[in-house]
């Protein structure tokens, strides 16, 4: 008996599935949303919980290199769909459930294992680095401390220009620190760059840390990434930039109402309040069929003002002249009145600024409140300095 | 005061219900899946956690360039083995697998475990986001971890022992909730909070990517989210001997009523994460340390004036 | 099997400390520190004295957890496990474990043990409680509750407004 296939096809029932959003492809997005919520699938929050990473919508360049280095992070089982239509993704879905139900495509999925091992894709020794950085394995080496390796093939990753660049935005989880690239100073451990130091609010002289926030992360605006420089969970800099911003036609939204629900939604999930955003999820794809969802939005926006909790939460976290709990309270209001919220056109320019001095979990808030509309960015990259 | 208190013998169960234990703890939190599946709205609840297992053991493990796989392992296998160490302590009815005369700290020792576990896994990932959902979890650990243990000791001072069974003794009259509520309800609090469950989810957080696990994937996984499903459903459990009486109550045999308690408990648990967004660690901090631990200081006080004066 | 078990933890907490001298990551030093205390404290719970075993299983993951995020985040760089010993003066530290280790094994096999009069008490952690403090327990205690207070009221004091004590 096959062990592996029977698992396989039990599990192929409820595949996680990692979704990369394109900017431009909101409808294709939705679509997708839809099918999985429709097909109890769970959405995965990054690439190593995923089974099956569906890009939404046709990616540009930039953003396609990005998919390219998360799909090197998907563990086996796995399989990879692209939707370029809303019409696709039910169609995309299933051929992906087949292939992660299919033990014989499966066993050659293994990212670069041993293939003596073949049988068991579980009990397979885990391979080295699927990530990017495959190519910095020669370091592996262990620099020492005060080694200032010469880092040739380094520094030219850096002048990979916006491609070497972008190739892994996402990977502030995933690899770790790989935004360093464009520091590459101080000592390299197996490839990666040390932190360097620079001083913080207190005059001390700590660790500074580049992670890439973005494009792919739950809950995030399609396209968007924000380069930050970290000294513990404390954003010292911060710039923003939409990837492939000058291929992009906006999207336009059946519905005001729907639009600002899944802010709402994206809102509440990074708050961590799955419940509430489920329901504003679902009432966005009522509102989008074209049902009347009066009744239920109201009550939604009893449940999110009563909390007294979340107010308690979000109270105080500065987002520009205003506050997050500000900013929530405007979308609510615009939810109500069927209005376009005032403050969302902001897009990605000047985004750095408002996050520097924030928290981690902070500037994760503010981006959700501000909600940049990435389909209408303007190319270019504006920095923030604390 | 001064005498030897009287050490009562050991009363705990055969040496074979340890070969038990994980069994039933296992189906314990099996059900927990299956309720939580069913309170997340999701189909065919029954099946989902079945699925989720099948898909992580079939799932390859991965790695994270210059990852600690050593200590990251480790924190992943310290997880459901500290979570059935505590249990060990835990009276199955009326009697616990070990009868310690120390239950109490050992029960709280092991959970502490879970601690240097999530950072553990969150540092051998080499990831600055698992790095960072370590670091709220040992920054949520410093702050439950106090209001925790003055909870915990509230009832043992209440039953003037650490002793689990002894303490269950002491609430044949009265539970121990009816006396010391705001001890009950911090010791909830906690006991969510240990398991990183919401709205203490925040060192997992989606907001991190899942966190200290966001590089997990496969059997590693299964072992960490297993680990912490387990944590949790120790932890409801010792609610029961030590606020809600033990197996006491009328009819049924003290081990159904554990296990109804138990799962009373638990559903309060899932119940409060449905309610309640994820506490940020800064507010969740000060919160801890401005009202918990104050609050917590203040019940213990009441009850060892109570002890005093019955005494 | 007492005196199995006596060995294998004796080993264990002398190969962990060994291992602190040995490994070149802080965090992995820290953990072999705290295995190596937690064998010690298996070796306190053998001892019969269960109460201060488990406790300082309890405090020492509790300090070693700290200590990890304290060192770690001071000195460390979190993004390459940047390999990097924990003592500053290995060879000195390491002759004084070693010293230290001596004289107190040294002192174990030398000293003219007492022959046991009596029965052990039954609960040997009440019975060490009332040796060392004596009629000194309720002042101990109110020291130690008024210590905490004042700890719990700096923070509160501290804690007034924001991360860095001075915005929202």
């Amino acid at each position: 008996m096959d062990l592996t296939a029977l698992l396989l096809r039990v599990a192929a029932r409820r595949p996680h599935v990692l979704v990369v959003a394109v900017p431009g492809a909101t409808g294709v997005r939705l679509a997708l949303e839809a099918a999985l919520a429709r097909r109890g699938w769970p959405v995965a929050p990054g690439p190593a919980d995923a089974d099956v990473l569906a890009v939404a919508g046709m990616p540009g360049p930039e953003l396609a290199a990005v998919v390219d280095a998360v799909w090197e992070q998907v563990p086996a089982p796995r399989a990879r769909i692209g939707a370029a239509a809303p019409g696709d993704v039910d169609e995309r879905l299933d051929a992906a459930a087949a292939l992660l139900a299919d033990a014989g495509h499966q066993r050659t999925q293994v990212v670069s294992g041993n293939a003596s091992h073949g049988a068991h894709i579980h009990s397979r020794p885990e391979h080295g680095d699927h990530t990017e950085h495959g190519d910095h394995a020669e370091h592996g080496d262990h620099a020492e401390h005060g080694d200032h390796a010469e880092h040739g093939d380094h520094a030219e990753h850096g002048n990979h220009g916006e491609h070497g660049a972008d190739a892994a935005p996402d990977h502030a989880g995933h690899g770790g620190g790989h935004g360093g690239h464009h520091h590459g100073h101080g000592g390299m451990v197996a490839g990666l760059p040390m932190a360097e130091l620079g001083p913080d609010r207190d005059g001390l002289t700590l660790d500074r840390l580049h992670v890439p926030l973005g494009p792919v992360l739950p809950d995030w605006p399609a396209g968007l990434v924000v380069r930050l420089t970290l000294q513990g969970d404390v954003i010292q800099e911060a710039s923003a930039e939409v990837l492939d911003a000058r291929h992009t036609e906006p999207y336009e939204w059946p519905s005001v109402a729907a639009r600002e629900l899944d802010g709402l939604a994206r809102f509440l999930g990074v708050a961590g309040w799955p419940s509430a955003a489920g329901q504003a999820r679902r009432l966005r794809d009522a509102a989008l069929a074209g049902d009347r969802v009066e009744a239920e939005v109201g009550a939604l926006l009893r449940r999110v003002r009563r909390s007294r909790t979340l107010r308690w939460l979000i109270k105080g976290i500065p987002a520009g002249p205003t506050d997050v709990a500000a900013l929530l309270a405007a979308r609510l209001a615009a939810i109500e009145a069927a209005l376009p919220a005032a403050p969302r056109a902001v897009g990605s320019a000047g985004l750095g600024d408002l996050l520097v001095g924030a928290e981690l979990a902070a500037a994760r808030l503010i981006v959700a409140t501000l909600d940049p509309d990435t389909d209408r960015a303007e190319a270019g990259t504006e920095a923030g300095h604390g | 005061m001064g005498e030897m208190p009287v050490v009562p013998d050991p009363v705990a169960l055969p040496w074979w219900s340890a070969l038990l234990l994980p069994v039933l703890l296992g189906l314990a939190t099996w059900a927990t899946l299956v309720g939580d599946a069913a309170l997340a709205g999701g189909r065919a609840a029954l099946a989902a956690p079945g699925r989720e297992a099948a898909r992580l053991l079939v799932g390859q493990r991965r790695r994270t360039v210059a990852g600690d796989g050593v200590l990251g392992r480790i924190g992943g296998a310290v997880l459901p083995i500290a979570a059935l160490l505590a249990a060990a302590v835990l009276p199955l009815g009326e009697r616990p697998v070990a009868d310690l005369s120390v239950g109490v700290v050992w029960f709280n020792a092991m959970e502490v475990m879970a601690w240097a576990a999530v950072w553990m896994v969150g540092w051998g990932s080499n990831s600055a986001l698992g790095l960072v959902g370590g670091y709220r979890f040992v920054a949520q650990g410093l702050a439950y971890e106090l209001p925790h243990m003055f909870a915990i000791i509230t009832a043992a001072l209440g039953a003037e022992s650490l002793r689990l069974t002894t303490i269950v003794e002491a609430q044949q009259d009265m539970w121990f909730v009816v006396i010391m509520p705001v001890a009950f309800v911090v010791y909830l609090m906690s006991a969510a909070a240990m398991a990183f469950w919401g709205p203490f989810d925040a060192p997992v957080g989606p907001d991190v990517a899942g966190g200290a696990a966001a590089e997990l994937s496969g059997v590693d996984r299964l072992v960490f989210t297993g680990g912490r499903w387990l944590l949790l459903v120790v932890a409801a459990a010792m609610a029961v001997p030590l606020f809600l009486g033990g197996g006491a109550g009328p009819f049924l045999p003290a081990w159904a009523w554990v296990a109804v308690k138990t799962a009373a408990v638990l559903a309060l648990l899932l119940w409060l994460r449905h309610r309640f967004p994820t506490v940020r660690m800064d507010r969740y901090v000060e919160f801890a340390w401005v009202v918990l631990i104050p609050l917590t200081i203040a019940q213990a006080l009441a009850v060892a004036l109570v002890v005093l004066g019955g005494a | 099997m007492d005196v199995v078990l006596f060995w294998v933890l004796a080993a264990a907490a002398l190969v962990f400390g060994y291992l602190v001298f040995r490994l070149d990551s802080m965090a992995q030093v820290t953990f072999a520190l705290l295995a190596s205390f937690l064998a010690v404290a298996a070796l306190v719970l053998l001892l019969g004295l269960g109460y201060l075993g488990v406790v300082t299983a309890l405090m020492m993951v509790i300090e070693m957890v700290i200590m990890a995020v304290f060192m770690i985040m001071f000195m460390m760089n979190p993004a390459g496990l940047m390999p990097m010993t924990m003592v500053h003066n290995k060879v000195g530290s390491a002759a004084i474990a070693i010293g230290t280790f001596v004289v107190l094994a040294a002192g174990i096999l030398l000293v003219d043990w007492p022959t046991r009069e009596g029965e052990p008490p039954p609960d040997p952690t009440f019975a060490l409680g009332e040796a060392l403090m004596g009629g000194q327990m309720l002042t101990m205690m109110t020291l130690g509750v008024g210590l905490f207070a004042t700890i719990v009221a700096t923070v509160v004091l501290s804690t007034d407004r924001g991360r860095y004590g001075d915005e929202r």
